[in-house]
């Protein structure tokens, strides 16, 4: 087992028969890791294995070289950010931090700097002397993500951590987040938002019914998926103009023109040849383009053609 | 797509609205007159967007200044305007013991549907959000999304003329969150209901929405039709190449374009006001360039919103 | 043939109106309460008591019935006030108790999943949900309280006959005003503290000890300081004493009966005061 990774091989784990992950094999590298699924797919599952709050029923585990059980050395290189909220009766955002430190082995003047350090990474300053209780669902979660940073781990393990701040702190935190990924450290942040997923990872771990379904960067996890010809999206002012002249190429196998009756979805076997047949297209139809996208090289659709559409809620 | 008509009737009217908490200012002088199908509610954290919400429901009296809804004033027809109104509440919201059909069945008759009535638009409603036969499950036993469903169908299922959703999306995960999304989407088209949709999600926001208004430390930051938006300034472009094609890029540098490069293969430009997208093809065709990718970027909701937060102070 | 949209459309019918619209909170009030068979049954229970009652009555005047059983004797003396008096606390007990154990039912689940946001933002108010609820618990203790007492009252009347009724007023009177009175007080203490405590089993318990820790104060104040100001606190005899004075009896307190209208008084405002703060469609913002 190679030192440096993150490593799940051939893990399970069930709770009386009931399914939290079957038979994982993965290797996070460093980097940005988003871990998608649906709700009950073993996101959570997959988290509490790596940070050893629960023990697999088949597989082993590790991380950077630690095994899971060992939490006295495990939890020097992890940090991690739960979804639920779970705070020491009376704490205020500053005494929590200290002590999380504290409990680190930094000695107190140390602590002390660290924790203040953090809290302004988190834009937590004005409100670190006031109990915890009292803060809102936004400050709450950033406190949550300082205590998983606070002691610098090599490995970040976030369930939902943007989950009820606003847009300026989503973006903040992003930015927190890929910094970190690109020290080097692994950040393994597990989320419903889609194209976020998509702006922030270098990798994305797809998860469903308990099984790994896809794993790797987007654009070469969609290139795979060979039963789907790729999509892109045009929007154009004339698009039965565009759609008569691509029929003319054999590798467009279906063109749908938009409901808005603004632009056009092309579905093609080739890529490249399709961009560069395009060009001679736009400039001999006269048509004026606003928009040529390939759609559905995002984590969205591709969690669509992999883990499809369960239908409503029953 | 079934479009309505945009009516110019205001359904919300903000005059000089001020709201005072435990002895502090939440919201201070709104002014507005929303006339959209969908408005959208953006701001950071505690800017006052719930306790707008709270107000428009009579929740709160003013402290000064009124609003209107629906062309009513709050203030003394706090049950007349919430009759019309249908609310989501962010967080959690229901009565465990009861079957999700009994529980939206109550609410129906507490709105004033008769009793029959009541329950043939219960069933309607719970079928609409798409839950099954779990509607005979008790709520206290369903999963998140499932209540989130169970909180949409008890707002709608009095068909109110406004509707207002407060994180309709919170914990639902990716297919839940589309139908949620296509739903609203749904009922603004059909023109018959407006919404509010307060979220910090732009991009659930600009999905649904034709107007924005943005909160800032209980003011009014901004105030926006993204509609009117969407068609100005076209003249931004981001480009992505299949592969380098330097003799495309000087091209475009030299008909006047202002570059900015991110890689060989990536870049962004603003095009001179004379110049079209089809002229950028013509140089590709030329020059031997294959486009990738190629969007006229409009100030997205994105832009709008940083924007407004850095208007009042120096810095975001 | 036709498809149809199955689209979610707007309301146009007519609505209920709303000044009576509370009552769909008793209605649904209602519902939950019988869906517990043990509460139905100790409900059909508290009904015993007003049925002995009927029966007793109806045998005092029915001498050859009494004969054939043999109690001549015992029940020839017809039926005095004490006979009323402890009928109305044999009546009171049991409804006390359901009050207790069903008021917490009515609004912990409200409050335990925070409810009231849906509540509130219908045309509904606080008086309203207050009044809505507390129409499930007066409508479920009349008929075996004073409904009962009453009847028995006019069986009573009809069998004595000769103006027995008009002279005995005072008894109907006394049914009807004095469970009235403890109906409501309790209804809204009880309504209170689960508005309070939020948690059923809780509220229940915290009812209970409530009662019984006001009467241990009163006793104990009373012993220390030799006077009987503590029966300012003591519930239950203020209810009791209430009652007797309706019936023209002595009281149990040493208090003049003003003051025990004045402990029901207190109990009743502080418990629609306590209302008022917890029922409020928003958590306050520190």
């Amino acid at each position: 087992m190679s030192d440096e990774r993150i490593i799940f091989r051939g893990v399970s784990k069930f709770y009386g028969e009931v399914l939290g992950v079957n038979r994982v094999n993965l290797e996070f590298k460093p980097g940005l890791t988003g871990l998608v699924g649906p709700n009950g797919s073993g996101k959570s599952t997959l988290m509490h294995l790596m940070t050893g709050l629960l023990s697999p029923t088949k597989g082993e585990i590790s991380v950077l070289g630690i095994p899971p059980n060992r939490p006295e050395r495990l939890f020097r290189a992890v940090g991690y950010c739960t979804q639920y909220d779970s705070f020491p009766a009376g704490a205020t955002g500053a005494t929590f931090l200290r002590q999380t430190l504290l409990l680190h082995g930094m000695d107190r003047g140390q602590a002390d700097a660290r924790a203040w350090e953090v809290l302004e990474q988190v834009g937590l300053t004005d409100a670190a002397r006031r109990k915890i209780a009292g803060y809102s669902k936004g400050m709450r979660q950033r406190i949550k993500l300082a205590q998983a940073l606070c002691h610098r781990p090599s490995v970040m393990v976030l369930d939902e951590p943007l989950n009820g701040l606003d847009p300026m702190g989503r973006a903040e935190m992003i930015q927190l987040f890929r910094e970190m990924a690109d020290e080097g450290r692994y950040v393994i942040v597990s989320s419903h938002i889609l194209h976020e997923v998509d702006l922030i990872s270098d990798a994305v771990v797809m998860i469903h019914g308990g099984t790994v379904v896809a794993e790797g960067g987007i654009r070469e996890v969609r290139a795979e998926i060979k039963s789907q010809p790729i999509q892109v999206l045009i929007r154009c002012d004339r698009p039965h103009a565009v759609a008569g002249r691509l029929f003319d190429f054999k590798h467009v196998v279906d063109v749908r023109i938009l409901g808005d009756g603004e632009g056009l979805m092309v579905r093609t076997e080739d890529a490249r040849s399709f961009f560069a047949d395009l060009t001679g297209v736009i400039v001999e139809s006269g048509v004026a383009v606003e928009t040529v996208m390939p759609a559905d090289e995002t984590v969205h659709a591709v969690y669509d053609y992999l883990i499809g559409q369960p239908g409503g809620t029953t | 797509m079934n479009t309505a008509e945009r009516s110019t009737a205001p359904v919300i009217e903000l005059d000089g609205l001020s709201v005072r908490l435990g002895g502090r200012p939440i919201l201070v002088e709104l002014d507005a007159r929303l006339t959209g199908r969908a408005v959208g509610l953006l701001g950071p954290n505690g800017a006052g967007k719930t306790t707008l919400l709270r107000t428009l429901l009579d929740f709160f009296e003013p402290s000064a200044g009124q609003a209107r809804v629906l062309g009513r004033t709050i203030s003394g027809n706090g049950k007349e305007v919430r009759s019309e109104i249908g609310y989501m509440p962010e967080n959690d919201s229901f009565i465990a013991n009861l079957t999700a059909i009994r529980f939206v069945r109550y609410m129906a008759e507490l709105s004033g549907l008769p009793a029959e009535s009541a329950l043939e638009r219960s069933h309607e409603a719970l079928f609409y959000v798409g839950l099954g036969e779990a509607r005979y499950r008790k709520v206290g036993t369903f999963s998140t999304g499932m209540k989130q469903m169970v909180k949409l169908a008890q707002a709608l299922v009095h068909g109110p003329r406004l509707l207002m959703l407060d994180e309709p999306t919170n914990g639902l995960d990716p297919p839940a969150r589309k139908r949620m999304l296509d739903l609203v989407r749904e009922i603004r088209d059909r023109g018959e209901t407006h919404i509010v949709l307060s979220s910090h999600l732009l991009g659930d926001v600009e999905a649904v929405c034709d107007e924005v208004v943005i909160l800032k430390n209980g003011r009014l930051a901004a105030c926006c039709d993204l509609e009117q938006e969407r068609r100005a300034n076209r003249s931004f472009v981001e480009i992505e190449l299949e592969g380098p094609s330097p003799d495309f890029t000087a091209a475009l540098a030299a008909a006047g374009c202002e570059m900015g490069i991110q890689d060989d293969r990536r870049f962004k430009m603003v095009m001179p006001s004379e110049m079209t997208v089809r002229s950028i093809y013509e140089a590709a065709h030329h020059h031997g360039g294959v486009i990738r990718r190629l969007d006229c970027k409009r100030d997205s909701l994105q832009d709008i919103f940083l924007r407004a937060m850095e208007d009042d102070d120096g810095g975001v | 043939m036709a498809v149809y949209e199955r689209a979610w459309r707007r309301y146009t019918g007519e609505l209920t109106p709303i000044r009576t619209r509370f009552l769909v909170i008793t209605r649904y009030g209602l519902g939950e309460a019988f869906q517990s068979r043990i509460f139905t049954a100790f409900y059909a229970a508290c009904f015993l008591p007003s049925v002995a009652g009927l029966f007793l009555v109806y045998l005092s005047h029915n001498l050859g019935l009494l004969e054939q059983i043999g109690l001549t004797e015992e029940l020839m003396g017809g039926l005095t006030m004490s006979f009323f008096q402890y009928l109305f606390m044999w009546q009171a007990l049991p409804a006390f108790f359901v009050m207790v154990i069903l008021a917490p039912g009515l609004v912990a689940p409200d409050l335990a999943n925070n409810a009231l946001p849906l509540y509130f933002s219908r045309p509904i108010n606080r008086v309203d949900y207050v009044l809505g609820k507390m129409a499930v618990l007066f409508l479920l203790v009349s008929p075996p309280t004073w409904m009962m007492g009453l009847a028995i009252f006019a069986l009573q009347a009809y069998e004595e006959g000769g103006g027995w009724g008009t002279e005995h007023w005072r008894i109907a009177a006394a049914y009807l005003v004095g469970h009235l009175v403890w109906i409501l007080v309790i209804s809204l203490l009880a309504l209170a503290i689960s508005a309070w405590v939020r948690f059923k089993p809780a509220a229940v318990g915290t009812l209970f000890a409530l009662i019984f820790v006001l009467s241990g104060f009163a006793e104990a104040f009373n012993g220390i300081t030799g006077t009987p100001f503590g029966d300012l606190f003591h519930l239950t005899r203020a209810i009791a004493s209430v009652v007797l004075h309706l019936f023209g009896a002595p009281t149990r307190s040493d208090l003049p009966v003003l003051a025990n209208w004045f402990t029901l008084g207190s109990v009743a405002l502080i418990s629609i005061w306590l209302l008022n703060r917890k029922l409020r469609p928003h958590e306050v913002v520190r």
